[in-house]
């Protein structure tokens, strides 16, 4: 593949063509996890390596998958590398193991990881289902970190709080209060609050993709 | 197909096998972090140890338990020094509040932390250390320098402040919080009668 061709495929997959917002791919771990960076961070990249471990198992055998079976067998892949990747998370990162909670195995039934996986199946070769991987799963991360960006913003007044689950306690001083101690705006932080977000960015998109 | 469930189960047996003690060990040190936290300054924590005990099935109605749990004894230089009792409040505006209270041997409180609540953000939410400090409020109340009728909110007669707009979330932690006392009160023969380490841990 060409650098050019590999621009834009990177800026169809992470922008303009993003599963998420124009298809509402995933939408419910968006909604479920984004009221703070930490944990909106720590779901994309566990969903970014599912999708990369498992686009290279499906690129890897797919030529005995038969038609009849691929799904259920990537599905069945899918959940082997999530639970695979539960059980080490909890060995260092036991903290945001325990705030992901149930949303962690329900990687398995995002539609953005299958959709992946049934594209590396069908006829991509082995770096090609990993690059398809790593821009899905950097654009479903994306639009995790903006979302939850300006909900933790607005919500909570602050940045980057409690994001020693994640780096450990260098982060610990990471916290930041653009608009003072004080603010907060709590219906930003409920479930409500993160469908108006979402709303708005994907109104924001459409008015930006409308003009050019 | 078969060789290839095979092999995907051999590998999970064998992540499963291999970080199954360390899962353990971080599990102890996520149950351990609020009870060091709760003790705060009361202790020298290097010489502290905290032993898990279960408690007796009688005792289960007065914390608000249907099953078994299990209390912390605080042991400094081998002696029982302090009390971390669990306890869940049923009566909370939105479902059970679990909480942790630290009570030294002459029974006081030490500290009180809410581990567990589904009150309403920015009301009920205030229960919790994190967003305000309320909660420090039972910071060294004991049963004998707090008479039981002044364990309620100030409207009706008690010491303690309501959080505005959650006087039912205050007043069912303050409640809970009694009821613990008053189990370390009827237990406390029991579990200090054990003064050392080695005998509680058996």
């Amino acid at each position: 593949m060409k650098n050019s061709s590999i621009k834009t495929t990177a800026i169809e997959a992470l922008w303009r063509e993003n599963p998420s917002l124009t298809k509402l791919m995933g939408i419910c771990p968006i909604i479920a996890m984004s009221s703070s960076m930490s944990i909106a961070i720590g779901l994309g990249l566990a969903t970014l390596i599912v999708i990369i471990t498992s686009n290279i198992i499906a690129s890897a055998i797919r030529q005995q998958l038969s038609l009849a079976t691929r799904v259920p067998s990537l599905i069945f892949i899918i959940a082997t590398m999530v639970t695979a990747l539960e059980m080490l998370m909890q060995v260092s990162f036991y903290e945001l193991f325990e705030l992901l909670g149930v949303f962690l195995s329900l990687i398995v039934v995002n539609q953005i990881v299958l959709m992946s996986a049934e594209s590396s199946a069908s006829q991509k070769s082995l770096s090609n289902s990993v690059l398809d991987g790593f821009l899905t799963g950097l654009g479903f991360l994306l639009i995790l970190v903006l979302i939850s960006s300006i909900r933790e913003l607005i919500g909570n007044g602050s940045l980057f709080d409690n994001m020693e689950v994640l780096f450990g306690s260098v982060a610990k001083d990471w916290v930041i209060h653009p608009f003072g101690n004080d603010f907060q705006f709590r219906l930003i932080l409920m479930p409500p609050g993160a469908l108006l977000i979402l709303g708005a960015v994907i109104a924001a998109k459409n008015a930006f993709s409308k003009k050019t | 197909m078969a060789m290839f469930i095979i092999s995907a189960i051999a590998l999970l047996v064998w992540i499963n096998i291999s970080t199954e003690n360390q899962i353990e060990a971080s599990y102890k040190r996520s149950i351990q972090a609020p009870l060091l936290d709760i003790l705060g300054q009361a202790f020298e924590s290097d010489a502290i140890e905290i032993n898990p005990y279960p408690i007796p099935e009688k005792f289960w109605p007065l914390l608000g338990f249907e099953n078994q749990h299990y209390l912390n004894i605080v042991y400094q230089n081998s002696e029982a020094v302090g009390l971390i009792i669990p306890a869940t409040a049923q009566s909370g505006y939105s479902g059970e509040i679990k909480l942790i209270v630290a009570a030294s041997r002459d029974g006081q409180i030490i500290g009180v932390r809410i581990l567990k609540h589904s009150e309403t953000p920015g009301l009920g939410d205030k229960i919790d250390i994190s967003t305000d400090n309320w909660i420090l409020a039972f910071n060294g109340r004991s049963l004998s320098n707090t008479a039981e009728k002044s364990w309620t909110v100030r409207k009706d007669g008690g010491e303690f402040d309501h959080i505005t707009g959650a006087t039912i979330t205050s007043k069912s932690v303050i409640t809970q919080v009694l009821k613990a006392l008053k189990y370390f009160e009827q237990d406390k023969v029991r579990l200090f009668g054990q003064t050392t380490s080695e005998t509680a841990s058996l």
